[in-house]
């Protein structure tokens, strides 16, 4: 009995000396930079990557930007400043949020040439195009299909797709245009992949962090696609590309290179292979950071985006004779 | 035949309900069904590196009876629920949480001790499922719980007088010994675990060494005329340090109900 008395006087004690609680800076403008700086140590997934390949030293980017603090500062010169430091990521899935304004660094697309004129597109899909959840497709006049497909965040269903390609089945070759595609729903990009192979296909692998180191990754997994049970594709596909194509995009494109009758034609991709985690500052800014890497079928980061198989750039002759130069080429090699 | 298996079937059920009532007389139970209110601190890493913090409704229904082999046994299950909507430091986001507890125990029980005093000990086994949802965040936006546990529980219960009315205090607390429960890794996305079903020991052992908790109840009971009216403070504290993740849930709440005295078959 003595020992039941013991134990009810020691379970509160117990609790109050093993408390889990929060172990965050406060909420200053050297906190919440250091909180910011610890998000992106710890949980941030290409800061390896990113020291072999563009030379980042995150270690030295705390040194270089806390001699910018000043305690005096305000909430739009803190942000500045760790706009700043976020930028050195060269990541478009790093982004800050205040009430106010986003961070982010959308160099990935904005340095290089679009490839893309969207009223030229719609040229091409005419008035009377169809329809089909977030897919717009007609037969262009040589018998080729053409499918735009704008934001992989459009709800996409396989009843939707095998619909689409019943009625392109006559078409003697497929375009897919995702230009401008800045990614969205990681499941769409699958389903879609599922209609353009007849096997399970390996397509790429994916790892996740298991620590707060900076090599601290899980074992990667192989990523597989399995073949769809509504209408598959057996005829040759090409899929533009431009360098918005991002995120959910960029994975797209690295599964549909893994089908059959599959080439891809336009500009790289602008990347983004990071699935993103959010988390927050002392502030209540959120931030948002690449917490999960995809690699492609050889291992091979595609952060910074995948090469087509066919260059190809939008030529301003052309668009002055209202000529996209990506479709045109994609119809003339699908003819062959 | 046919008849002699249905005499058969007859008999048997006339025994079992026979022995049924019986049982009903020999075991007269406590019933509570109690609301309450409170304020909850929801944490966790997966989510958020910030605590939330807000209002939360509790709800509680515990039934409590002795054994009918033994009358030092006593039986207890409890049903506990709660929903809270919390807010981080800075006002600028908001978690939603919700969960269901079921718990059952097995105690002996020591009575009368002294004075009135009863002291009861025994095991518990606790059942537990939520969620935790961030209404601002994207690929991580909620956190799924679930969890079995097996607890030391122990209860102390007073009965005093005040003009010739009995009143009665209780405390109850458990503590989780060893469990398991569910949990994605330090930057496993639900994505990973579900749609690529990538399981990567998504089951972890738990201890007070890495999830210590602490379940405590302090009930007053004052009858009420025929009635009896039970007012309650509870607090459930439940932590877990796993998988690189931190987490806490702290709920503190007062409640009211009331407590029925169910017996069947009177002496």
């Amino acid at each position: 009995m003595k020992v039941l008395l013991r134990l009810l006087v020691l379970l509160p004690l117990m609790l109050l000396t093993a408390c889990v609680d929060e172990e965050i800076p406060d909420n200053s403008v050297r906190g919440n930079f250091e909180a910011l700086w610890q998000i992106i140590d710890q949980r941030y997934c290409f800061l390896d990557y990113k020291a072999d390949h563009i030379g980042l030293d995150w270690n030295e980017v705390h040194q270089r930007y806390a001699n910018r603090l000043a305690p005096s500062m305000n909430n739009s010169q803190l942000f500045e400043v760790l706009c700043e430091m976020l930028s050195e990521l060269q990541d478009g899935h790093v982004n800050l949020y205040t009430g106010a304004d986003v961070g982010r660094n959308w160099s990935w697309y904005e340095d290089y040439p679009r490839n893309l004129d969207v009223s030229l597109r719609d040229e091409y899909l005419g008035t009377d195009y169809k329809i089909a959840s977030g897919l717009r497709y007609r037969i262009l006049d040589d018998n080729i299909g053409y499918v735009v497909y704008e934001s992989f965040s459009s709800a996409l269903g396989s009843g939707n797709i095998s619909d689409v390609l019943h009625y392109l089945r006559t078409c003697q070759g497929l375009i897919l245009d995702v230009r401008g595609n800045t990614g969205g729903n990681l499941s769409n990009a699958t389903l879609l992949t599922e209609h353009f192979t007849n096997e399970k296909i390996l397509v790429g692998y994916t790892t996740y962090k298991r620590g707060t180191g900076h090599s601290d990754f899980a074992q990667p997994q192989a990523e597989y696609i399995q073949p769809s049970k509504g209408i598959r594709w057996q005829k040759p596909v090409i899929i533009l590309t431009n360098r918005e194509c991002y995120s959910a995009t960029n994975t797209f494109v690295r599964n549909m290179r893994a089908c059959p009758g599959v080439r891809t034609l336009g500009d790289q991709t602008g990347g983004g292979s990071g699935m993103p985690f959010n988390s927050e500052l002392p502030n209540g800014w959120a931030v948002r950071f690449s917490a999960s890497p995809q690699f492609d079928s050889q291992m091979q980061q595609i952060e910074f985006g995948i090469q087509p198989d066919i260059p190809c750039s939008l030529d301003s002759a052309d668009v002055a004779r209202h000529r996209d130069t990506l479709i045109e080429l994609a119809r003339a090699l699908l003819k062959q | 035949m046919t008849n002699t298996y249905m005499r058969c079937l007859c008999l048997c059920l006339l025994s079992a309900i026979t022995f049924g009532l019986h049982a009903q007389h020999q075991r007269p139970s406590t019933r509570v069904l109690l609301f309450g209110l409170g304020r909850s601190s929801q944490y966790d890493t997966y989510l958020s590196p910030s605590a939330y913090k807000g209002p939360a409704l509790t709800i509680l229904s515990e039934t409590r009876r002795q054994l009918l082999r033994n009358e030092h046994v006593v039986y207890q299950s409890r049903i506990e629920g709660m929903v809270t909507n919390t807010e981080n430091h800075a006002e600028t986001a908001n978690q939603m949480a919700g969960d269901l507890t079921y718990a059952s125990a097995w105690l002996r029980q020591w009575s009368p001790l002294w004075q009135g005093l009863t002291l009861m000990a025994g095991g518990q086994l606790r059942a537990h499922a939520g969620f935790l949802y961030n209404t601002r965040n994207g690929n991580n936006p909620a956190q799924g719980y679930a969890d079995i546990q097996s607890a030391l529980t122990v209860i102390g219960q007073q009965q005093f007088h005040i003009r010739r009315q009995t009143l009665s205090v209780c405390y109850q607390a458990a503590l989780p010994v060893i469990g398991g429960m569910f949990t994605p890794r330090y930057g496993q996305s639900y994505y990973n675990i579900f749609s690529q079903g990538h399981y990567d020991h998504n089951i972890v052992c738990t201890h007070p060494g890495n999830a210590l908790s602490l379940h405590q109840t302090l009930t007053f009971d004052i009858p009420v005329r025929h009635a009896t009216v039970r007012v309650a403070y509870q607090s459930d504290l439940r932590q877990a340090h796993v998988a690189g993740l931190r987490q806490h849930h702290y709920t503190r709440a007062g409640l009211i109900g009331y407590v029925r005295n169910i017996n069947l078959w009177r002496n």
